[in-house]
């Protein structure tokens, strides 16, 4: 184990993909452990880890989102949430963070969120004499709505490893989504109040309504996924499918921004920025299942239930636990991994599985905003061209907003149960 | 090094032109797959298996994909505070582990889908011989040995110009 633990953190030191990092781990976990049999059916273990139909949809939703952006869709929701909140002081702000909701109910994915945006948003922010900084720092901060508000690659690969339904993780994500959503937004009216952020002129309320027409199409996707799920006439994989059709619809026939012949790089981005996410996966399940014949689930789960019995107490310990982990490995990496370790511990809790679902969910994405390996940083410091000090520096109100989020998740399971439950 | 660049380029040249092919057989599918489910209702049984091994084969030519793109995640945090010389040559080690567990893998899948029991399996309902989903594995794998081969032989290139490797 610990041979395998320096090898890790060597490999990862030396710029070796993470995904890689996780599966020479997992093969050298195994060989330590005199398991060489088993070593032999590591690409059994690679393929079978995604052949998965909820895995499915994670490509489907990745299309979708491309098709929309270069369908014009980021540029809309931009406009849109300009005429309604651009006039207030810091009105660039509240854009970036309403613009960025908006469009986490489109795309399932930080990354592909804050890469989107922070070309668009610290450019203008700059333009309007904020600080650069300060715009890259709001558009990674919002970025994090994209893995909480549905649909969400997050809850997909923690429905699909932990057993859990995806459907009612999605729903499950609504409330917290809109709370730091909320959070950001005082945040920002805070920051704004003190700095004396520049603000525009008022839109009319025709102007409004136009803008308003222009975005409804868009926001066909989720109005699909969500009345799917709710009525449960889709699967979350098929409503994925279904976005795919909308998107191009939408993006072809309303706003008449896309050309056919986008096509083909459309449909490459889409395959690697899925395998991005699904290496990742399945390099994971190797790792996670070489820790399985070590017993290393079951000694930390034992671990965890002689320190307390009380699940609040075991909650905050989780959440410990996981933003310190967070900081240090991936966060895809890190739901394959401890998904299987917790959700058996969680009955002798109490817990229920989508309530800690989300929880695990949230605290990954905060640490995507975190250094040393924080994606979501490093995307907005290379886009935004900002040094990584003078980020963090920006950006350390909005962790601080979204861990109390977090805390209020933790200890009211109702923010996140109580739309689910609805539905049965 | 010419020799390399060619022959990772035309590997990602065939990569780019399989999944164009891939995805949209993938959205297909289960275009069909909920269409008739729905709205016809009887459910295409052959197109969600169609729409799940296009998913697997796309993710993994992709996995290659993204290691010739160079977009795969990694930790650069660490390795960019070291001075020039030193993290060339740890970036050089990095990829020598990389390409090394590549071939390894490649290895192990080659032995795997040589077992007669796995030639002999069929899909549930397409019956198709699932070796044929398999395969996705040791090509893919060989795929990405070749770009992490080429990464490491253009890295080596660029330290012995004295230049820092990106």
């Amino acid at each position: 184990m610990t041979m395998t633990l320096v090898i890790f953190a060597i490999l990862l030191f030396v710029r070796v993909p993470i995904a890689i990092v996780l599966g020479v781990s997992g093969i050298i976990l195994l060989f330590v452990n005199g398991n060489e049999d088993m070593i032999m059916n590591t690409p059994q273990r690679l393929f079978s880890s995604l052949e998965s139909y909820s895995l499915l949809a994670i490509p489907l939703f990745m299309l979708a989102g491309e098709i929309m952006n270069s369908g014009g869709i980021t540029k809309r929701l931009i406009d849109f949430a300009q005429k309604f909140v651009g006039h207030f002081r810091g009105g660039l702000a509240y854009v970036n963070i309403v613009a960025n909701t908006f469009l986490a109910s489109i795309i399932g994915s930080a990354a592909a969120q804050i890469a989107m945006m922070t070309k668009v948003m610290v450019p203008a922010m700059e333009k309007e004499g904020y600080k650069r900084e300060f715009g890259a720092a709001t558009t990674a901060a919002a970025g994090m709505l994209g893995p909480i508000i549905p649909p969400s690659m997050l809850f997909i690969i923690y429905g699909a490893t932990s057993g859990s339904s995806i459907g009612d993780m999605f729903l499950a994500g609504i409330i917290p989504g809109i709370l730091i959503s909320v959070a950001f937004i005082l945040l920002v009216a805070y920051i704004g109040y003190k700095q004396s952020f520049p603000s525009k002129m008022k839109a009319s309320w025709k102007e409004r309504g136009k803008s308003s027409l222009q975005v409804i199409p868009a926001l066909l996707v989720p109005g699909v996924l969500i009345w799917g799920i709710i009525t449960g006439v889709f699967t979350p994989t098929e409503s994925a499918g279904i976005a795919c059709v909308i998107a191009l619809i939408v993006s072809y026939f309303f706003y008449r921004d896309f050309r056919l012949k986008e096509l083909p790089g459309i449909m490459i981005n889409t395959a690697i920025s899925t395998a991005i996410v699904t290496l990742l996966i399945a390099m994971a399940s190797v790792l996670g299942w070489a820790m399985t014949f070590e017993r290393v689930p079951q000694t930390i789960a034992e671990w965890m239930t002689t320190i307390t019995s009380n699940p609040i107490v075991f909650l905050i310990l989780v959440n410990i636990l996981l933003l310190l982990l967070g900081m240090v490995v991936e966060g895809i990496a890190l739901i394959i991994i401890l998904t299987p370790i917790f959700v058996p511990i969680l009955p002798s809790f109490g817990i229920d599985p989508i309530h800690f679902g989300v929880l695990i969910c949230l605290n990954v994405t905060i640490g995507i905003l975190t250094p040393p390996v924080g994606s979501g940083l490093f995307l907005a410091t290379s886009l935004g061209k900002v040094s990584i000090e003078s980020f963090v520096k920006a950006v350390w109100p909005f962790v601080v907003a979204a861990i109390i989020v977090l805390l209020l998740v933790t200890f009211i399971p109702q923010l996140t149960l109580w739309i689910p439950s609805l539905i049965e | 090094m010419k020799f390399s660049q060619t022959i990772s380029d035309s590997v990602f040249s065939l990569e780019k032109g399989l999944v164009v092919i891939l995805i949209p057989a993938m959205l297909l599918a289960m275009v069909f797959d909920i269409f008739f489910r729905y709205f016809l209702n009887s459910p295409l049984v052959w197109a969600q298996e169609i729409a799940l091994y296009t998913f697997v084969w796309s993710s993994f030519l992709g996995a290659s994909m993204s290691i010739k793109v160079k977009e795969a995640v990694a930790v650069t945090l660490f390795i960019d505070k070291m001075p020039s010389k030193i993290r060339n040559v740890l970036i050089l080690v990095g990829l020598i582990a990389s390409t090394i567990f590549a071939i390894y893998i490649f290895y192990l899948s080659i032995t795997w889908i040589m077992d007669p029991s796995i030639l002999l399996q069929k899909t549930i309902t397409t019956q198709i011989p699932i070796v044929y989903m398999y395969l996705s594995i040791p090509i893919s794998l060989l795929f990405m040995s070749v770009h992490f081969i080429h990464w490491f032989i253009e890295a080596i290139r660029i330290s012995k110009d004295g230049k820092v490797i990106t």
